[in-house]
């Protein structure tokens, strides 16, 4: 046997409402955007912000079945509360300690420029540094922004990153990137494309060669049944006023 | 040692179990001890193409099964000393073949073999994924359509995630096997032309195989069509035997065939 140690992408789930029909809404809503989204995917629940009345065990027991059902593999939890921890347990999920940069990720790929800018982002790095001494562990980033990925997409794989989405290699017909943030295809893309599928407009799309059947940026997406005037060339797609907007590279 | 090789393509119909035959025969002509095996557990016909159904005792399965000894099952062919037969079962359902079974068959034939021939059933369903599993070099047999390269694409992928190298985190050499070519109509626009195909699967090479009519006449006489020294496809699969053990060919059949001043004056 061998002990290793090494850091690996994790998905943290912060939730909107501890209700677990609109969790069940919700996940269903986001499956059927990104139907592989969800499978098999390694994630934490984020559990700070909770006390006895607005969460209690038998709830989590709930929603964490909930998540579970939907596909997610829930292996553990962030900032619990003294009074999950026994519910933590029979759940099987493992206590990642306290939260911290995890959750202003969502932030960063919405504002690129300023990362702190909304007040929930500000006051959740202000916790997290007076929580450093203590939860030095924890502190490890656990997931990076930006996923390189070596190697070709075929027909029929799907990849999907809560980040930016870097491809060396080409996206054949029939497969699909899909990324939170940007996704850059240094190669052909020629399957399909949706960047900022949290629904991030500032998300953009470029490739070496560009002959993509669909791209899409924050749901807004576009077909391409007919051979586009940039066929095969280096293009960027971005999001202007709700419009996605194909221009060449080079200009 | 043996090197177990797999013969895919996804689709149906595109010239898999030709394809198997024919360089599993040209690899036993250069000298190579070889078995082929078919993993088209229900639909066999390896040993049709073979020629060698009226001597099938014991199959695949019922090796598996412990039912039969290797000696029993492996069917020696009637040109090539060296070279073996597998055949499928006809009656049995694909599900017969079990992960742990075909491990343990492969690795027998390892034993005595320099190469094993695993000739996979269309489709990305078990049977295929069970003759991909164990292979550490795919030969992609893909026709010169758009739904064909589709599907070698497919099977690339699930090569590149689904094999016991891709696990292990190794990567199963691929090697490309146009067939079906036609550079007529290539030429007319009908077909995906060699560079077509070769940039949308980003593999190399291996040869191109002509749409030949020496292929329908081999796999009805039961003889692989290699051993038809003459003909264009046969000599293409040749070829692509020699390249595939490092010789350095160039790739033939890629041009409109100029007819000749007599085919010209007369006809034909």
């Amino acid at each position: 046997m061998e002990l290793r140690t090494g850091m690996v992408p994790l998905t943290t789930i912060q939730l909107d409402s501890t209700d677990a029909e609109v969790l069940d809404q919700e996940l269903q809503r986001r499956k059927n955007e990104a139907p592989a989204l969800f499978n098999g995917l390694p994630s934490l629940l984020s559990l700070a912000d909770y006390d006895e009345e607005s969460l209690p065990a038998e709830q989590l027991t709930a929603l964490v079945e909930c998540l579970r059902q939907h596909g997610l593999a829930v292996i553990g939890v962030r900032s619990c509360p003294a009074h999950l921890q026994p519910a933590c347990q029979q759940l099987a999920l493992a206590d990642f300690g306290k939260q911290s940069a995890g959750r202003s990720r969502k932030a960063a790929v919405e504002e690129p420029a300023n990362n702190a800018n909304s007040t929930e982002a500000a006051s959740d790095s202000e916790t997290a540094n007076a929580e450093t001494n203590e939860a030095s562990a924890a502190e490890l980033p656990i997931a990076s922004t930006t996923r390189v990925h070596q190697g070709n997409v075929r027909s029929g794989q799907q990849l999907y990153f809560d980040g930016d989405l870097f491809i060396i290699g080409m996206v054949s017909a029939g497969a699909e990137v899909l990324a939170t943030g940007h996704i850059h295809v240094l190669g052909a893309l020629r399957g399909k494309a949706l960047a900022g599928v949290k629904g991030s407009p500032d998300a953009t799309i470029s490739c070496s060669r560009f002959d993509a059947q669909l791209v899409a940026i924050a749901g807004q997406y576009q077909l391409f049944e007919n051979e586009h005037a940039l066929m095969n060339q280096s293009v960027l797609v971005s999001l202007e006023d709700d419009q996605l907007v194909i221009r060449g590279a080079e200009k | 040692m043996a090197k177990i090789i797999v013969v895919t393509s996804g689709k149906g119909g595109v010239g898999k179990t030709t394809t198997s035959a024919a360089f599993a025969s040209a690899l036993a002509l250069k000298g190579h001890k070889t078995v082929v095996i078919d993993f088209d557990v229900g639909l066999r016909n390896l040993d049709l193409v073979m020629g060698c159904e009226r001597r099938v005792v014991y199959d695949f399965v019922n090796l598996i099964q412990g039912e039969s000894t290797l000696g029993q099952t492996l069917i020696k062919d009637k040109k090539l000393d060296n070279l073996y037969v597998l055949p499928a079962s006809q009656t049995r359902d694909k599900d017969a073949l079990s992960h742990e079974g075909v491990e343990k068959v492969l690795n027998e034939l390892s034993e005595s073999f320099d190469y094993i021939v695993c000739d996979s059933p269309a489709g990305i369903e078990h049977g295929a994924q069970m003759a991909l599993y164990f292979a550490e070099e795919a030969i992609i047999v893909t026709n010169p359509e758009v739904s064909s390269v589709r599907d070698s694409d497919r099977i690339i992928g699930i090569l590149q995630s689904k094999s016991r190298l891709a696990e292990q985190g190794k990567a199963v050499k691929e090697h490309l096997l146009l067939t079906r070519y036609n550079p007529e109509r290539v030429e007319r626009g009908e077909m995906l032309s060699v560079q077509d195909v070769e940039e949308i699967l980003a593999i190399p090479l291996l040869g191109v195989i002509p749409e030949s009519e020496a292929v329908l006449k081999a796999s009805n006489q039961g003889v692989p069509v290699v051993h038809d020294s003459e003909s264009d496809a046969g000599q293409a699969y040749d070829d692509a035997v020699s390249r595939y053990l490092g010789e350095d060919r160039p790739h033939r059949f890629l041009e409109k065939q100029k007819k000749s001043f007599l085919k010209r004056v007369f006809g034909g």
